[in-house]
């Protein structure tokens, strides 16, 4: 393989000069605001890696010499067993629902993606409560293995399996779309030449979708890496629930930039694997239209092991959860469930905006990038989608710095000029809470409006410019058509993710503004489960949204 | 001669569709057969039969005498036939060394080593066995699908369109080339194709198929003159069918003048006649004339379409220097070896 890398970096570094030497600076208004966005979306990450500069001594000392060792032992546990199990959940319903015919299938297929929809934090809980001390599970152990005593699922194997519950479907996902694409002709090749249908998927379609799933896996790394939720309400101490009890617990704004350097160091190499990964994928492509699979008809034991199989994980990754939260919810309905309604409302509002703004942002880079091909633009859209890839604890850290800075400029200058002294205007503001989300998603909303982009051709564009259309007609009546849905999705997706998420909310919001996220931790680090479920109900119902787009698409 | 594929009424239907109606045909060992027909005519899917990749709804299929289908359906792994695929379905994620040894599991490493270093040399590809298959060029890819078929020495090689991604010119010289690598090792081979050339090229045994059905199994020659059916005639070739009646004394008369065919006739019965453009001689002393009403030029001749004064059309080559333009009349002469009949269904 090294061969083709060095053929596929020549080229890449070739075009790196060419592009610079006949870049025609289309639209410059809009290239200008590109720039401004990814140096804006690049900046956390700037700000915390400048910190390794300027070391603060006393602090590191603290750091290494207390937490550091534990927290980089819990991280790595985790992800040595999240990955693997996450690996074996989804490549194995990815193959079944993908490439065999057995009962259920159809059902399965979108069903095993429902998680996506339950964010980490909600499992943890519902999980926690299930198996409490006064829950169903403990109370039947205690009746019937009396020896056996309390099961503690506080613990590295209990994290571990609530992180692969919701991160499975990225896996799922990625290997099945991997097995689809790969079309009938390589299996049957391989069964040509020897092979039964089982060495052909070890030998064949599971290699050839290796790209994918790496992929795959090292976006459950990521999420891993970044998950606040689920390990703070299991008292289960990672990077991330440092960063936070160093920020609120110690007030120490500079022990938690150290540890969100560390952090990040962790997923910058993730990013590039993944990155390389990415690029993989192209040369293990199909080359011609596939022919879809003829499935694998599985029967007798074979048909009911993987119905039964794909059942329980759906049983226990969806249905389990989900009923448990509403018969929660339904006892406490009666109370006062007009309680979330603020918050409900504040969620929506904060999702809207943010998807509003998020959408325009991504609309500017995908634009700029499609009307000046080359790898400047490329890289520029990189760049400013980077943020996926924070942690959101990570990032709050990374933009309360130069906010903070900003402030105190604009502090100082307005004293200079009056006299008198004003509040911080950006400090615990909604525009800082909102730039925070716009950098955490804008690589959600991306995806989708730069593939919509990506149907928009030079030749559709250069047929209507030869019919008259130019400027903003060109804009109504061939992009924004051609684009509408790419738009609509992105928006959802990330007015969803705004709704879901949890930690850059509990460290930026303005005073009193909670979210559903924010009342659930409140909530559950009380131990208060069953309060926290209507709210947890609304999220999921919510998530469902893009989970539907993205099960439309998995059908296509 | 040893018969390696016998296939005997096979029947195959999808769902409702009867896709491939009552085939039968046999291989003998090295020869080469090809199937050639319109697109969705049931070829591909017959090859799948044979390849054990499809179920067969009725018939049977043998392989050295061997019943492979019907009552003991045997996988295909276990048939011991190689293929080459229409969009060659090389393993991205292995060299082209890798790919050829893929059928190999079984050998030594010495002699997966000489296999290897044997195939490539024949498909020319010496150089290339530390390359993926996107570094190939297309036609390049085929050959590795090629030798990957081979590699396992298969009884049967099938080849399912393998020429039909690559450019005309590559497609010819390929076709050559295949012929006669799978000719040095005597290997028999079934192929699958829409392009006549091709089919020519490759085989010495052609079997024309439409509508699910065999409309002749004979060699080239034979199917290019002695036509079995009107619908062989029109696919194969070029060429139209003319009315003509025929008289009492055996000979048929039709717009071309009276025709003296080659077998016997019932008196007074209707007839399509094959007239191919070979047969058309124009000359400016022949003895019949004709309107011109179309023409191809094609570089080194031109192909006119002659309108006869019955109305029928015809087809005629003709050296592309001497031109002639569209309404000229302009004189020719048949030259036809044998007569190639069709009786009319209704004598009217």
């Amino acid at each position: 393989m090294s061969a083709t890398n060095e053929v596929g970096e020549f080229r890449e570094q070739n075009s790196i000069f060419r592009s610079f030497r006949t870049f025609r600076w289309n639209a410059p208004g809009w290239i200008v605001i590109s720039f401004l966005l990814a140096l804006i979306a690049t900046t956390p990450v700037l700000v915390i890696l400048s910190s390794y500069f300027f070391p603060e001594e006393d602090i590191w000392q603290h750091l290494v010499e207390n937490v550091l060792q534990g927290l980089a032992l819990n991280t790595l546990k985790l992800l040595a067993c999240v990955i693997p199990l996450t690996a074996l959940l989804g490549i194995s319903m990815g193959w079944l629902t993908s490439a065999c015919e057995y009962p259920g299938r159809r059902f399965f297929s979108w069903a095993l993606v429902l998680p996506f929809a339950v964010p980490p934090y909600v499992y943890a809980f519902v999980y926690l409560g299930i198996f409490d001390f006064s829950g169903p599970v403990q109370g039947l152990i205690r009746e019937s293995f009396p020896s056996v005593g309390f099961i503690d699922i506080r613990n590295t194997a209990g994290v571990s399996i609530i992180l692969s519950l919701a991160f499975y479907p990225y896996v799922y996902l990625m290997s099945r779309s991997a097995f689809l694409t790969q079309g009938r002709s390589s299996m049957e090749a391989a069964r040509m030449l020897g092979q039964t249908p089982i060495g052909a998927f070890f030998r064949v379609a599971l290699p050839m979708a290796r790209p994918w799933i790496a992929a795959g896996l090292l976006l459950v790394a990521m999420e891993t890496l970044a998950d606040f939720g689920a390990v703070a309400i299991f008292n289960y101490d990672t990077f991330t629930t440092a960063i936070y009890k160093a920020w609120f617990g110690m007030f120490s704004l500079n022990a938690a930039l150290q540890l969100s350097s560390i952090l990040v160091v962790f997923v910058l190499i993730i990013l590039v694997l993944e990155q390389h990964f990415r690029f993989r994928m192209r040369f293990n492509e199909t080359y011609t239209a596939a022919v879809p699979h003829q499935r694998l008809h599985l029967n007798g034991l074979k048909k009911w092991l993987a119905f039964i199989t794909s059942l329980m994980i759906f049983f226990f990754a969806f249905a389990l959860p989900f009923s448990q939260l509403i018969i929660w919810s339904w006892s406490n309905l009666n109370s006062d469930a007009l309680q979330y309604l603020e918050q409900a409302l504040n969620t929506f509002v904060l999702g809207a905006v943010t998807a509003a703004v998020t959408t325009l942002c991504a609309i500017i880079i995908a634009y700029s990038k499609q009307s000046n091909p080359g790898l400047t633009m490329k890289w520029n859209a990189r760049l400013a989608t980077l943020g996926y890839a924070l942690p959101g604890t990570v990032l709050a850290v990374g933009i309360y710095i130069p906010a903070a800075w900003l402030d105190n400029q604009l502090l100082n200058i307005f004293t200079g000029i009056t006299g008198s002294r004003i509040n911080p205007l950006l400090q615990g503001s909604l525009i800082i809470l909102i730039v925070a989300y716009a950098i955490r998603f804008l690589a959600a909303g991306f995806g989708s409006i730069d593939s919509s982009m990506n149907r928009i051709t030079p030749s559709i564009v250069e047929a209507a410019r030869t019919m008259g259309t130019t400027g903003t007609a060109l804009l109504k009546r061939i992009y924004l058509p051609m684009t509408k849905t790419g738009l609509l999705t992105a928006s959802i997706f990330v007015l969803v993710d705004v709704m879901k998420e949890m930690p850059i909310t509990l460290m930026m919001r303005p005073f009193n503004w909670d979210t559903l996220a924010v009342k659930i931790f409140e909530y559950t680090s009380e131990g208060e489960w069953e309060l926290a479920a209507l709210p947890a109900v609304g999220l999921i119902l919510t998530g469902l949204l893009p989970v539907l787009f993205l099960t439309k698409k998995t059908e296509e | 001669m040893a018969e390696i594929l016998k296939v005997n009424q096979l029947h195959k239907y999808f769902d409702e569709q009867h896709v491939v109606r009552g085939i039968s045909f046999s291989l003998n060992k090295g020869e080469i057969g090809c199937l050639l027909g319109p697109s969705g005519c049931g070829k591909t899917t017959l090859l799948r039969c044979i390849a054990g990749l499809e179920l067969l709804s009725s018939g049977s299929i043998s392989i050295n005498g061997l019943e492979v289908n019907r009552h003991s359906y045997v996988a295909p792994e276990k048939r011991r036939i190689g293929m080459v695929f229409q969009d060659n379905a090389l393993f991205p994620h292995l060299t082209v060394e890798g790919n050829i040894k893929f059928g190999l599991e079984h050998q030594s490493y010495e002699n997966k080593k000489n296999i290897v270093k044997n195939l490539l040399k024949t498909v020319g590809l010496t150089e290339n066995a530390g390359k993926y298959p996107h570094e190939l060029s297309g036609g390049q890819q085929q050959r590795v699908a090629l030798a990957r078929a081979l590699a396992p020495e298969p009884r049967l090689l099938l080849l399912d369109e393998p020429f039909s991604n690559l450019d005309v010119d590559l497609r010819e010289s390929l076709s050559t080339e295949v012929r006669s690598i799978l000719k040095r090792f005597s290997i028999t081979a079934l192929m699958v194709t829409h392009n006549q050339i091709e089919a020519f090229a490759m085989a010495d045994q052609v079997g024309i198929i439409s509508n699910g059905q065999m409309e002749q199994w004979d060699s080239s020659y034979e199917v290019y003159h002695r036509p079995a059916t009107a619908a062989v005639a029109k696919f194969v070739g070029e060429g139209v069918l003319i009315q003509g009646k025929a008289s009492s004394n055996g000979s048929i008369d039709c717009a071309l003048g009276s025709l003296k065919p080659s077998t016997e006739v019932p008196p007074d019965s209707y007839q399509n006649i094959l007239v191919r453009p070979e047969d058309i001689a124009i000359e400016e002393s022949g003895p019949l004339k004709a309107m011109v009403a179309e023409r191809h030029f094609r570089g080194a001749n031109i192909l006119y379409t002659l309108s006869l004064d019955s109305g029928e059309k015809i087809l005629a080559l003709a050296e592309s220097h001497k031109a002639h333009t569209l309404g000229e009349r302009i004189a020719f002469r048949l030259v036809m070896n044998h007569v190639v009949l069709f009786p009319m269904s209704n004598d009217v």
